[in-house]
């Protein structure tokens, strides 16, 4: 994705020279016992103003539900920029939690896990966004026959 | 209704997981807020790695990569989101 031959995340091969994935840097302080380092809500979640998912949420600051260890290793954010994604939202310290790509027609990773918060009758504004997205899909590409 | 949207999960399903049986329900909330169907289906890691992996995968309308490292097949997750990113499918990953 970001043409480096040997990326590696640390949880696969601690040994890699270019760890893009790196183990979380902050864990929260009140994580359960056997949870992952970084599980539970965030309050602080920044959004980039302008970004698909400023325009998702409607709001700048939103709170997310995270199960995880392993967070993107900030030395490549130069290189994932440079790559065609832009940082769509932050951790409180600017730790890097959602991409975008303002290039594709619908393409988001967060470290955050959307599919936590959404209730029955309040669904996930990403999660509501991407079946937009992919019935849209749908429809354009029975018409264009893309994949034959 | 029309035919339901086809939504492909990249993962390995496991219902104890807390993280991976929510992602289908989120997906049942957000599809009727938009009024429309969506079937899922979870694609193995493991089952990724295939020469007729462009048409296995080109049948979804979108694509969703699951959490749950260390995956079966690390590199079968990459040549999912591989084929998203490059065929412009739309994707999420969480």
């Amino acid at each position: 994705m970001l043409g480096i031959k040997d990326a590696d995340s640390a949880e696969n091969n601690p040994n890699s020279k270019n760890i893009v994935i790196s183990p979380i840097s902050c864990a929260l302080p009140d994580a359960k016992p056997n949870a992952p380092k970084l599980s539970g809500k965030v309050l602080e979640i920044r959004i980039r103003p302008g970004s698909y998912l400023e325009g998702f949420y409607k709001k700048d600051t939103v709170t997310e539900e995270f199960f995880c260890n392993y967070e993107v290793n900030p030395d490549f954010e130069g290189a994932i920029i440079e790559a065609g994604f832009a940082i769509a939202a932050r951790g409180e310290k600017g730790e890097i939690r959602a991409i975008e790509a303002p290039k594709h027609r619908f393409f988001i990773a967060s470290l955050f896990l959307p599919q936590l918060s959404s209730k029955p009758g309040k669904p996930h504004p990403i999660i509501v966004e991407f079946l937009r997205a992919a019935s849209k899909w749908k429809t354009e590409k029975a018409e264009d026959g893309v994949l034959e | 209704m029309a035919d339901p949207l086809q939504i492909g999960i990249l993962g390995d399903f496991d219902p104890a997981s807390p993280n991976l049986p929510a992602i289908e329900q989120s997906i049942k909330h957000a599809a009727d807020k938009l009024k429309i169907a969506a079937e899922v289906k979870w694609l193995a890691t493991d089952s990724l790695i295939t020469p007729d992996l462009e048409t296995r995968l080109g049948v979804f309308d979108g694509l969703w990569a699951g959490p749950g490292s260390p995956y079966k097949s690390f590199d079968g997750m990459l040549r999912g989101i591989e084929f998203a990113r490059r065929r412009d499918w739309p994707f999420v990953g969480t």
